[in-house]
């Protein structure tokens, strides 16, 4: 059942959920994902530790939005297996909350109902479920927009939402691919410290697929890069830097160190890829 | 004009401005519109008063419309016009109340289950084809009532497109959507009802109103079975006669009620989607 305290605390629910109890280890365990002839992973494998934020970057078509599809439960795996906190994945299920690119709220419910209704599939009544998701987008700073439908809001207020819709519920995992690749470099910017502010508070695990380093960089504790297919994990990479991160953080040392490391290693992968690929033609 | 005004919501940005810009807008189109029939009135003035002949096609018998409009009178005032109305509307509806629930139900089931579109789809494209006119031996000698043919009749000619669009909304539904609502724990009936169905709805409503246009179309076809009454039947009945006024009047009736109960479903349908309407 659905604690009440999310209405008058909204930022410190008790449940044993995400925050920091150890849950939320993802594993993906030699998984091989074949679409006909092509692959979209080959015996990949990853472990992404209980409340960490891990930004999955590749060249284009390596597997990224595979491995998060595997991870999901929308994909099943041609073999291997995906697993959460030690359970085989085997469908979509409430403990792994996703954002999607574009198109990911229902248009014929408004926002709040929108945010409701993870609350209400968890046993919340309407009634009670609304109301908890009026206090969280309050807390996040769209009570304005809870009456308004998807069509009405900007890009960036829809993604907002969508990700209001995802946490409400503190799913032990939360899944992002490409969130913010549809939105200016402004909105961006806005949305990523909007999401990191909301993830300080939950502290579950985040795997957010990007193309962009800056972003990955910016906002995880690891960036892990795959190679164009065979998509093997070809760098794994720590980010140390403090949190909370402001803004110039961009401008430090250790940013730049990471992001030559990483930029130099995709440019040549994506390179591989795009050789590869007019051989083949 | 990018970031942070992009956040804000379209509708706070309709200032009176913008409202008034857009009744003026309005006016405008709907000017133009009444400009466009009563130019058509006038054309049609004009051809019948001269009695233009062309190689290719005459209007020497065309009646014109102050005739027509004195036969709409005469047919008004006697009351007939009314019993007629009342007659076609009924089998309409009829006819057009089980083709939508019909076309809807099958259509949804269709969509969401192989082998029962394995089932029915060849019968049905197979019927698709067949025009309302070659129905009506068959549906005389099916039905025991002219009544039930009539309804048979104006109900295969709304079917097809209420199906066929449900079909395809059905089949159109955002995958993304489905698998949102599954990764937040719903379950398959939660995703019908709340997923599958108000994602359909919007052409689900499309063949509504198509399907209430052809279910008119096939009034006077319907009612040339009738004996008595029905505007199609009239219409029928005037040319047969040679009464051509009347003809014309028969006609603009179908097609002023036609198009109302058209209109009349889509009103319905942004009834039932708020969330399609533009600045609500
Ligand atoms: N449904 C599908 N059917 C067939 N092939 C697919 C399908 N989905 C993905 N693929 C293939 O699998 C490979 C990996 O695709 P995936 O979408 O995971 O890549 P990605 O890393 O997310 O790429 P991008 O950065 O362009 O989003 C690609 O070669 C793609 O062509
Ligand atoms: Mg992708």
């Amino acid at each position: 059942m659905l604690s009440t305290s999310l209405n008058s605390r909204p930022k410190a629910d008790p449940r044993p959920a995400a925050t920091g109890a150890g849950v939320g280890r993802v594993e993906l365990r030699e998984v091989t994902v074949a679409y006909g002839r092509g692959a979209g992973l080959t015996e990949t494998s990853l472990v992404i530790r209980p409340g960490e934020f891990l930004c999955l970057l590749g060249p284009s078509g390596c597997g990224k939005s595979t491995a998060l599809n595997v991870i999901g439960g929308f994909v099943a795996p041609t073999s291997g297996m995906a697993l959460v906190d030690g359970e085989r994945v085997c469908g979509p299920g409430p403990d792994r909350g996703v954002v999607f690119q574009h198109y990911s709220l229902f248009p014929w419910k408004t926002a709040q109902d929108n945010v409701a209704f993870g609350l209400r599939m968890r046993g919340a009544s309407t009634a009670e479920a609304r109301r908890l998701a009026l206090d969280y987008l309050s807390s996040v700073g769209l009570a304005r927009f809870a009456r308004a439908y998807p069509s009405t809001l900007s890009g960036g207020m829809q993604q907002r939402v969508a990700i209001a819709r995802a946490l409400v519920t503190r799913p032990a995992v939360l899944l992002m691919d490409e969130p913010f690749g549809a939105l200016d470099a402004q909105t961006r910017a806005l949305m990523q410290e909007h999401l990191l502010e909301q993830w300080r508070d939950i502290r579950n695990t985040v795997v957010f697929v990007t193309h962009d380093l800056d972003e990955a960089l910016f906002l995880g504790d690891r960036v892990v890069v795959l190679s164009a297919a065979p998509g093997r994990v070809l760098l794994d990479l720590r980010i140390d830097l403090p949190r909370p991160r402001p803004r110039e953080v961009h401008a430090s040392e250790a940013f730049n160190e990471a992001k030559v490391r990483c930029r130099d290693l995709i440019r040549c992968e994506s390179r591989r890829a795009f050789e590869r690929a007019e051989a083949l033609a | 004009m990018t970031g942070a005004p992009r956040l804000r919501a379209r509708p706070s940005a309709g200032s009176a401005e913008a409202a008034s810009s857009s009744s003026r807008v309005s006016w405008r189109r709907w000017t133009l519109r009444a400009l466009s029939v009563l130019t058509l009135f006038l054309l049609w003035n004009g051809v019948s008063a001269v009695r233009l002949r062309l190689p290719f096609v005459s209007f020497a018998n065309l009646p014109a419309p102050a005739e027509v409009a004195e036969a709409f009178l005469a047919l008004a005032n006697t009351g007939k016009l009314q019993s007629h109305i009342a007659a076609s509307l009924t089998r309409v509806l009829a006819g057009y109340f089980l083709a939508a629930t019909v076309g809807v139900v099958v259509g949804v089931l269709v969509a969401r289950g192989r082998s029962i579109e394995d089932i029915v789809m060849p019968t049905l494209e197979l019927a698709r084809p067949i025009p309302a006119v070659a129905w009506i031996p068959l549906a005389i000698l099916m039905f025991p009532s002219s009544e039930a043919s009539m309804i048979f009749i104006t109900f295969t000619g709304a079917l097809f497109p209420i199906l066929l669009n449900s079909i395809d909304a059905v089949r159109e539904v955002d995958r993304r959507l489905i698998a949102s609502a599954r990764s937040l724990g719903a379950n398959e009936t939660t995703i019908i009802r709340e997923i599958v169905i108000p994602g359909a709805m919007p052409g689900v409503v499309t063949g509504l109103s198509i399907g209430m246009g052809t279910c008119w179309f096939c009034l006077v076809t319907a009612e040339m079975i009738s004996g008595q009454l029905g505007i199609g039947y009239y219409t029928w009945e005037s040319y047969t006669l040679q009464n051509y006024p009347d003809i014309v009047v028969g006609m603009l009736v179908i097609g002023v009620l036609g198009s109302a109960s058209s209109a009349a479903v889509r009103g319905l349908g942004a009834v039932v989607m708020p969330w399609r309407r533009k600045n609500s």
